[in-house]
């Protein structure tokens, strides 16, 4: 081969191709959770962050290296922000929460370790929703009190965030199986 | 609320907009509605915001978005009182500070609907190329674009093979048997995805993806005059908006 | 221009070779058919000669294969696409922009290229492929024929020596396949060289250089177009015929047999557009295999969705046996197997995606029909196999098992072997042909004039007048 390993990008254009393809993907299923489950309703809310979470524990085993996280925020709030109406207050918040996640996975062990994974994920869905609260407060600070019902709402989801991360681990395991995913 | 990327509506003077001007005017929306408190200053934006989507003539849409806020609203307002009813030392509150968050709500509501229905996808992929993204940001960001209406129709025909084996695809479903429905319209999504995503890895390697230190622009975009015309009527309003909420002061709306 | 010295080659986690000892050469100019049943190793083949192997899938490689004068493994893939296009089966997934110019233009902006020299390239490649009044069209409206010419002609806009094809006929109408032969003769007559590879054979006739069949891995026969004709030969590797009649217009109209599946009155349109059926009548008869034809666009598939149940008429009945069904009863006595393979499956293995249907349709997983089954459709060995890591025979043998295994009074194929080779296309010809004996409507949507040939005892040609019969005026 005639690339030398030094001069040779930090991200390989398969790379990003997954992370857009993800991306995409997760944005399509919070769409047919919605148009299924009837709407915004505490069902849909679970199922929503339930698939989001999943998918972001098979990208992460996919793809085993620092940055995908972030870079997948990153990419998904630009393109939510452009095309399907997404705030662009919370792009910050959002890349913020995954660099913070990124670091902890690699102090607990790196992509290597299952168990950093989730706790990586768990811990970046826990950031964003209480920076996404905190936008809130900003929007609603002459009524705070109506920053509760937000908080009811933020706890409901995230309860599916965490039925995500088992579930995750499941479908990597089928990936596995299927031949789709390598030890 | 109809999915933007399927903007099918008839082609109206914010389809000539540029995306970036569009989203300039999100951002810079989203970023003074939270410096406003005052309530005439709130009024006067959300009005010049519902001009602003009227430009879509998306009227259906329109309706039934500001009947969702309303609905919001008033769901907020009871609540609210019933908190006061069950527990009165946490106060009374007054209809101006319940309308405050609203009307910010409704402004960011109509900057990011004017841009969602009246922006093609099509226009996002040139969009952002003239952004001049890193390609890390711009590949991955250009293939979740490219992809969005592809994989809606692979969730379409996967929601049909469900129907077709007699699934029910509804609440019901997703209620009592939430972990059968995930799996019957998740894993072909899944599998789907990954498979897409290695082809288009392997046609993205074949065709030079990433191995240019500098990539050629066929299509270049320009701001028009339009651009220029609706950016300066935006700002004339933001700062507008400012300088009322500089000089009022937060009153009681309805006397409550 | 293009040569494999004693190529081997093993695939990462795999334990066996993929290919063995392969050496071939081919000049400019000059065009090789490689073919083969399922799991030969054409696929291996072609990511060999564009560098996929071992750039992108690494593994264990020996061996030599030079592309214009260079070993591939001494340049990266982006190199070798300087001098070698890959076109494959299908296109669209390979497509970058949303619209026809922007996809022409794409691999161009990456390479640099000034925009006013993409520009000449962009608009000599639609003259040279036809393009021009679908260059600000959007790749989603395309037909397939036409996306594989808008691929075509964004991969020769930049002037390789080589073009290899991986299946290009399998998504194609009979008159598509025919644009393509002589799009490539064209192509093959400038000095391109030429690898394709494909199942169909019969629209290579006079094209092909040479042939080499591979089996295991290995060329097993290297054969003159002529020398393929051997029946005995083609039996022996699986392969398909050389010669197919286009026959469709001589089956017998649906019209003069009698019907037990009479649909009355259908009207359909799609939300804004004009109607596609407007009071359609048809008997359709029980015991036979009917082919549905027409033109793209007529109506076809819209057809099996709605006499499944999918589709809901805007008016119209459906009687089997003399009684009216709801829609809801025409989906449980229906099934339609639709193209995408992938959308049908969902279980962990090939036993249980069996035994789901079972247990939806006969309320009980009846563990010796799913054996019966998976025997009659030679899928028994692969029960404990995930169905998304099956070949695509396998798979499309699994989906068309799922749908009989429900024994339904109606049963619809839509492209049921496209991309297969000539024996898991004998395998599931002789299951239908079985299925429609037992009683069942069998109707299949098909541009396989192969399968057509075999198996279609009628016809149901639509028109955008309605049903098309021998009475029906031009």
């Amino acid at each position: 081969m005639t690339e030398s390993k030094q001069n040779a990008p930090y991200w390989n254009v398969r790379e990003l191709v997954v992370i857009g393809i993800f991306a995409a993907v997760i944005k399509v299923s919070s769409i047919l959770v919605a148009l299924v489950g009837g709407g915004m309703n505490p069902l849909t809310l679970v199922m929503k962050n339930l698939l989001f979470t999943t998918l972001l524990v098979v990208l992460l085993y996919k793809l085993r290296k620092f940055g995908t996280l972030t870079l997948f925020l990153g990419v998904s709030a630009l393109v939510s922000a452009m095309l399907l109406g997404g705030s662009l207050v919370l792009i910050p918040a959002s890349i913020l929460a995954g660099l913070i996640a990124e670091v902890l996975i690699k102090l607990l062990g790196g992509y290597r370790s299952p168990a950093a994974i989730m706790i990586g994920v768990a811990i970046y869905d826990a950031l964003s929703k209480l920076m996404s609260l905190g936008v809130s407060w900003f929007m609603l600070r002459e009524q705070p009190k109506m920053v509760i019902m937000g908080a009811v709402i933020v706890a409901v989801g995230y309860c599916g965030s965490l039925i995500g991360l088992f579930t995750g681990r499941y479908f990597v395991k089928e990936l596995r199986h299927a031949g789709i995913i390598h030890q | 609320m109809q999915v933007s990327f399927t903007s099918n509506g008839p082609e109206t003077a914010l389809h000539h907009l540029d995306v970036r001007t569009k989203m300039l005017i999100s951002a810079v929306a989203s970023i003074v509605v939270i410096l406003l408190k005052s309530v005439p200053a709130l009024a006067l934006l959300s009005l010049a915001s519902c001009c602003y989507l009227m430009l879509t003539r998306r009227w259906r849409v329109m309706v039934i978005s500001w009947l969702v806020i309303l609905l919001l609203w008033i769901t907020a307002v009871g609540f609210m009182n019933l908190m006061h009813l069950i527990m009165p030392k946490m106060g009374a509150t007054g209809m101006a500070n319940m309308l405050i968050p609203f009307l910010r709500s409704l402004v960011l509501v109509n900057t990011l609907l004017a841009m969602a229905l009246s922006t093609r996808i099509q226009g996002i992929l040139t969009t952002l190329r003239s952004l001049h993204l890193p390609y890390w940001l711009y590949i991955p960001a250009a293939v979740m674009v490219r992809f969005l209406p592809s994989l809606v129709e692979d969730m379409r025909q996967i929601a049909e093979a469900v129907r077709i084996k007699g699934y029910p695809l509804n609440p019901a479903a997703l209620l009592f048997s939430p972990w059968q429905t995930i799996r019957l319209l998740f894993v072909p999504m899944l599998f789907r995805a990954l498979r897409t995503s290695d082809d288009l890895g392997i046609a993205a390697e074949l065709k030079g993806v990433g191995y240019g230190s500098t990539i050629s622009r066929f299509r270049e975009q320009r701001f028009s005059r339009f651009d220029y015309g609706i950016l300066a009527v935006s700002c004339t309003f933001f700062v507008l908006s400012l300088v009322i909420n500089a000089y009022s002061k937060v009153t009681t709306f309805m006397g409550m | 221009m293009l040569k494999f010295t004693d190529v081997t080659y093993t695939y990462p986690f795999a334990d066996r070779q993929a290919v063995d000892q392969i050496s071939l050469q081919a000049d400019a100019g000059q065009a090789i058919l490689c073919t083969g049943s399922s799991g030969c190793g054409k696929s291996t083949l072609i990511r060999l000669a564009n560098g996929l192997v071992p750039h992108f899938f690494q593994g264990s490689l020996t061996g030599k294969v030079v592309v214009a004068g260079t070993d591939n493994t001494d340049r990266p893939i982006h190199a070798i696409g300087h001098d070698l296009g890959t076109l494959f089966q299908d296109p669209e997934q390979q497509f970058f922009a949303l619209n026809v110019t922007d996809e022409l233009a794409f691999a161009h902006e990456w390479r640099n290229t000034p925009p006013n020299l993409i520009r000449q390239r962009i608009m000599a490649a639609a003259d040279r492929f036809g393009l021009q009044d679908l260059l600000e069209s959007s790749i989603h409206e395309l037909s397939e024929g036409q996306k594989q010419k808008v691929a075509l002609a964004s991969i020769m806009s930049l002037a390789p020596h080589i073009l290899i094809l991986d299946e290009p006929s399998a998504n194609l109408d009979p008159e598509a396949t025919r644009e393509l032969a002589l799009l490539l003769g064209e192509l093959k007559r400038s000095g391109i060289t030429l690898l394709i590879v494909d199942h169909r054979l019969y629209w290579l006739r006079d094209l092909i250089d040479q042939v080499l069949v591979m089996e295991d891995g290995r060329i097993a026969e290297r054969l003159t177009f002529q020398q393929l004709d051997d029946d005995t030969l083609r039996a022996r590797y699986g392969l398909r015929n050389t010669t197919v009649h286009d026959h469709r217009n001589q089956l017998s109209c649906v019209t003069s047999h009698a019907g037990a599946i009479s649909i009355s009155g259908l009207t359909f349109a799609y939300q804004g557009k004009a109607p596609l059926f407007t009071d359609f009548s048809v008997a359709l008869p029980k015991g036979m295999v009917i082919g549905i034809i027409g033109d793209n666009g007529v109506g076809k598939t819209t057809f099996a969705r709605l006499i499944t149940g999918l589709l809901p008429m805007k008016s119209g009945t459906i009687c089997i046996d003399g009684k009216p069904v709801t829609p809801k009863e025409l989906m449980h006595r229906s099934s339609i197997v639709l193209q995408n393979t992938d959308h049908q499956l969902h279980m962990h293995t090939v036993r249980k995606e069996l035994e789901a249907v079972t247990q939806r349709h006969v309320d009980r997983a009846d563990a010796a029909a799913v054996d019966a089954i998976m025997q009659e459709f030679n899928i028994y060995h692969l029960a404990e196999r995930h169905p998304q890591s099956l070949s695509g025979g396998e798979k499309q043998r699994l989906v068309i098992a799922c749908a009989v295994i429900r024994q339904p009074d109606i049963l619809i194929l839509d492209e049921p072997t496209s991309g297969l080779d000539g024996a898991n296309m004998a395998v599931i010809a002789a299951t239908i042909t079985r299925f429609a004996r037992q009683g069942a409507c069998v109707l299949i949507i098909s541009h396989d004039l192969e399968l057509l040939e075999r198996v279609c005892t009628c016809r149901m040609e639509l028109c955008s007048t309605g049903l098309k019969t021998e009475n029906t005026k031009e």
